[in-house]
């Protein structure tokens, strides 16, 4: 690393940690000069590590499993909401608009109590792991909640494609799925990506809500269960807690910045070509 | 003849639109009317046994509409401090302003909301609780933090959209009007702001919604609002489907036709495609 870049990254963490002593004395003497008698003891918080340690596996799985539920299904919304046919693209609308105007919450709530009565799903295995109903339906409510936005991003970056594209694809006797497959979506990927992360980072955060449905051991559950009268040191678990997340999160919103900066230039030269 | 003309194209337009509404909504009725009659082999609804309990769910949207409406005065007008503490000049300001964004963009809101009751309010400040009154409105202490927790969070996201919204107007503006003899607030005030609430809108009506959906988390810390109304009483009797479908539609009317009215101002004060 040349000695420049060593600086620079020097100067940056000399500058944050200024900023953050500063933040943290600010709040620190408005809230503690109140008169409180709370001490810190991170040293008996920070024994608790392991717990979150598991919980953040959980939460990866939760993640994981309803970001595939979400692309596919945005991806077929996306696609129903182009079709010539213009009742199915309103049904399509309808979707969309009914799931990104409820709180994450109620579809849960909606999926687990109203259709979890109805449909019975006890258990899923895959690749040797056993998931119960809780985590079976907040997958599927996170799924279908996040995949009403990513529809609409699918949608605007397939627009963004022009249209002569799609003409020249077929007038060289390609079909509809392999127009879509080797012209449009590699084209529309593009437009699509930094968004889509965005998407997903709003994903991680709303894994933290199936605890309110009674919880899988994930981060926010686990901290839940830690916080009981009998260990007070609750400000700290919830302090790491939020560190926890932190940790997944900032990397991924980074990655979503360093895209739309990334795609955003290769987009305005070819804007500048045109 | 022109005018025929057009007419005869405006009456076309009527009569495909009105076809449209007609498939549409029959389609959109045949899928859910299959979806529920499926739902309804396995499932006994009972519509109007839950529809008594209309009462405790408009209380509870009192204290959604309450907690939203403290949350979003908090937001709007901390989103505003935190933006200009962005752009200020002193490296120090902005830094801080970047560690408060960044921090609260990042951790999911219900943990937020945990952390301000349980992990401060509850653990870190003395007793007794003080009771909180604003011009004459006494405001419950879960409440209060439940707002608080709303508006300091959502602030987070207010400022990045204030922030491009003050960075869109070129920079030879305030240099215009700081050359007239404008202050800085003064410039701010009369001609950086206006112009930005232009490219603001669109997001911020976003945000709205985003901030009435968020404070269905305050059930949390037992705000008596929408959702938890409804997980309280569908405790009393076994009616969870039809509950949480009210619910939906409850939520469905506060926030749809906010977006429908977001969607109107974007297409009126889109700058670009009226230029073209």
């Amino acid at each position: 690393m040349n000695s420049r870049v060593l600086r620079y990254f020097l100067w940056m963490t000399f500058r944050f940690t200024l900023a953050a002593a500063v933040l943290i004395t600010i709040v620190g003497s408005i809230f503690w000069g109140i008169g409180s008698t709370y001490s810190l003891e991170w040293d008996k918080a920070l024994k608790f590590l392991s717990w979150y340690n598991k919980g953040i596996l959980v939460t990866i799985e939760l993640f994981i499993f309803s970001a595939i539920i979400a692309l596919s299904l945005g991806l077929i919304v996306a696609l129903l909401r182009l079709v010539p046919f213009a009742p199915v693209r309103d049904l399509a609308g309808l979707y969309i608009h009914i799931f990104r105007n409820l709180p994450a919450l109620v579809v849960l709530l909606l999926f687990f109590f109203g259709l979890g009565q109805v449909i019975d799903i006890q258990s899923f295995s895959i690749f040797g792991r056993n998931y119960g109903r809780i985590f079976i339906w907040s997958v599927i409510a996170f799924g279908v909640y996040e995949s009403s936005y990513l529809a609409e991003i699918f949608r605007a970056g397939i627009q963004s494609v022009h249209k002569t594209q799609i003409e020249a694809a077929q007038s060289l006797g390609m079909g509809y799925f392999q127009t879509m497959g080797y012209v449009i979506l590699p084209q529309a990927f593009r437009v699509i990506l930094p968004p889509m992360t965005g998407i997903m980072v709003a994903l991680v955060k709303e894994t933290a809500l199936v605890y309110l449905v009674g919880g899988v051991g994930d981060l926010t559950y686990q901290v839940r269960q830690l916080a009981i009268p009998s260990r007070p040191y609750v400000f700290e678990f919830y302090t790491i807690l939020a560190a926890y997340y932190l940790s997944i999160v900032i990397p991924m919103s980074l990655l979503s910045q360093w895209l739309e900066s990334r795609l955003g230039i290769s987009k305005a030269r070819r804007q500048v070509v045109d | 003849m022109a005018k025929t003309h057009f007419r005869k194209a405006q009456e076309q337009r009527i009569l495909k639109l009105t076809l449209r509404f007609i498939l549409s909504a029959s389609l959109i009725t045949l899928v859910l009317w299959g979806f529920y009659s499926i739902l309804e082999q396995n499932y006994i609804f009972r519509w109007g046994l839950a529809l008594q309990h209309l009462d405790s769910f408009n209380k509870g949207l009192m204290l959604t509409l309450q907690a939203s409406g403290l949350g979003l005065v908090l937001a709007l007008s901390l989103g505003l401090i935190v933006a200009l503490l962005r752009l200020s000049p002193f490296a120090l300001f902005r830094d801080m302003g970047t560690l408060y964004v960044h921090s609260l963009r990042n951790i999911p809101f219900i943990v937020f909301v945990l952390f301000m009751y349980f992990g401060f309010a509850r653990a870190v400040l003395p007793r007794p609780y003080p009771n909180i009154t604003l011009l004459g409105w006494d405001i419950d202490d879960r409440l209060f933090w439940g707002a608080l927790a709303l508006g300091l969070f959502e602030a987070s996201f207010m400022s990045e959209i204030f922030r491009s919204g003050i960075q869109s107007i070129h920079k030879t503006q305030i240099e215009a009007s700081r050359s007239l003899g404008m202050s800085y607030a003064q410039s701010m005030r009369y001609v950086v702001l206006p112009q930005a609430f232009r490219v603001i809108i669109p997001p911020l009506t976003g945000e709205i919604i985003a901030l009435i959906k968020e404070s269905a988390l305050l059930l949390a810390i037992a705000v008596n609002e929408l959702t938890l109304t409804a997980k309280t009483i569908s405790g009393q009797r076994p009616l969870q489907f039809e509950f949480y479908t009210i619910l939906a539609s409850y939520y469905l009317t506060m926030t749809v036709p906010i977006s429908i009215l977001s969607h109107y101002l974007e297409q009126r004060f889109n700058i670009h495609r009226r230029r073209s």
